[in-house]
C-alpha cells in the first residue's frame, strides 16, 4: 500500500487501485507512520507528498520490490511454459511504432518469450531501467550514463520546432539556430544537461531553457513530459500509453 | 516553443500548434538502452534479433 500511494500520491486513486476505501488506505498509512514514529507523507487538501523519511523508505524498498515482482513473473512464466519474459520501454509514439513490429517479429521467430511493452516518460528517461521495471528501452540519444549501455540506432526522425500558429516563426518554411536565439524553449524537467545541449544547438546563452510541464493550446491537460510529448492525439490514433502485451 | 520529433505532427495533430522544420541535420536518434550490469537472456536475444 505504501508503494502504491508513493506512486500515485493520491489517496482516492490508491484506494481505487487496491480495491479499498480511501479511509482504509489512510488508516493503514497512519498505522505505518505510528510504527515508524514519523510521517511518511505530508497531506494538504490539494496534494500528497513524500516526506524525506517516506522517500528514504521508498528508495530502500524499490529494488527489493522489483526483485520480488521479477521473481513472481519468472515463476509464472516458467509455470506456463514461457521461456523468458522481456519488458521493453519506449519513449515517444514514433519509438512505439518502431518497437511494435520488432516485437511481433521477435515473438514469431522465437516463440516462448513473453514481451511486455510500456511507455517511458521523458522526464524519467532512465528510471524504469534503473528500477528494473524494463530490461531494454528505446530512448532518444544521446545517452551518456556510466551505468547504461547503448545499442545501435534503430530510429531517426527529423527535429521540428513546435510553435503556436500565431508565433512569428509559424510562417517560416524552416527554422535556423539563429531563429532559436533569444527564444524560450521548453524542455522536460530532469533531463540531463548534455541531452538539452545536444538538441538545442544554438550559441551558448542565446536561448532560454525552461524545464517545465507543457500546457498546449486548446487543452486543459498539462503534460508532465517533454519535447517528444508536446501533444497528444485528438483521435484514438495514439499508441496506448498503458502496457501492451505481445506474446 | 519546443523541439519535437517530426512524427509528432503526424501522430499528435493539434489545432493551434504547428511544426516548423529545423534547418540542418538535426535529428532525434533512438537506440535500445540497457543497464550494463543487468542484461537478461531474453533481452540479449532481442538485441541479437534487432541487429541481425
Amino acid at each position: 500500500m505504501f508503494l502504491t500511494l508513493a506512486e500515485e500520491l493520491h489517496f482516492a486513486r490508491t484506494a481505487q487501485r487496491l480495491h479499498l476505501s480511501a479511509a482504509a488506505v489512510s488508516q493503514t498509512i497512519s498505522r505505518l507512520e505510528r510504527r515508524f514514529g514519523a510521517p511518511l507523507f505530508t497531506r494538504t487538501t490539494r496534494r500528497v507528498e513524500l516526506t524525506p523519511l517516506g522517500q528514504q523508505l521508498l528508495d530502500d524498498l524499490r529494488p527489493a520490490h522489483a526483485q520480488i515482482q521479477a521473481a513472481i513473473a519468472r515463476a509464472t512464466a516458467s509455470g506456463h511454459g514461457i521461456a523468458g519474459q522481456l519488458d521493453i520501454g519506449y519513449m515517444s509514439a514514433a519509438a512505439a511504432q518502431r518497437v511494435l513490429p520488432l516485437v511481433d517479429a521477435f515473438c514469431e521467430l522465437t516463440p516462448g518469450y513473453q514481451v511486455r511493452i510500456r511507455e517511458t516518460a521523458l522526464a524519467d528517461l532512465y528510471g524504469p531501467l534503473r528500477r528494473a521495471e524494463v530490461d531494454l528501452s528505446l530512448l532518444p540519444l544521446p545517452v551518456d550514463e556510466p551505468d547504461l549501455a547503448v545499442g545501435p540506432v534503430l530510429l531517426s526522425e527529423a527535429a521540428m520546432l513546435a510553435v503556436a500558429v500565431d508565433h512569428p516563426l509559424a510562417g517560416h518554411t524552416c527554422a535556423t539556430s539563429a531563429d532559436l536565439a533569444d527564444q524560450t524553449v521548453l524542455f522536460a524537467q530532469n533531463l540531463p544537461t548534455y541531452w538539452i545541449d545536444h538538441h538545442l544547438s544554438v550559441p551558448e546563452g542565446s536561448a532560454t531553457v525552461t524545464p517545465r510541464s507543457l500546457t498546449l493550446p486548446g487543452s486543459k491537460r498539462s503534460l508532465p513530459t517533454s519535447p517528444q510529448a508536446t501533444a497528444w492525439p485528438s483521435s484514438a490514433h495514439r499508441p496506448n500509453s498503458s502496457t501492451h502485451a505481445r506474446a | 516553443m519546443a523541439i519535437v520529433g517530426a512524427q509528432t505532427e503526424l501522430l499528435y495533430p493539434r489545432p493551434g500548434l504547428i511544426c516548423v522544420p529545423i534547418a540542418g541535420p538535426a535529428t532525434f536518434d533512438y537506440a535500445l538502452v540497457w543497464c550494463t550490469d543487468r542484461l537478461s537472456a531474453a533481452a540479449a536475444a532481442f538485441l541479437r534479433h534487432v541487429t541481425s
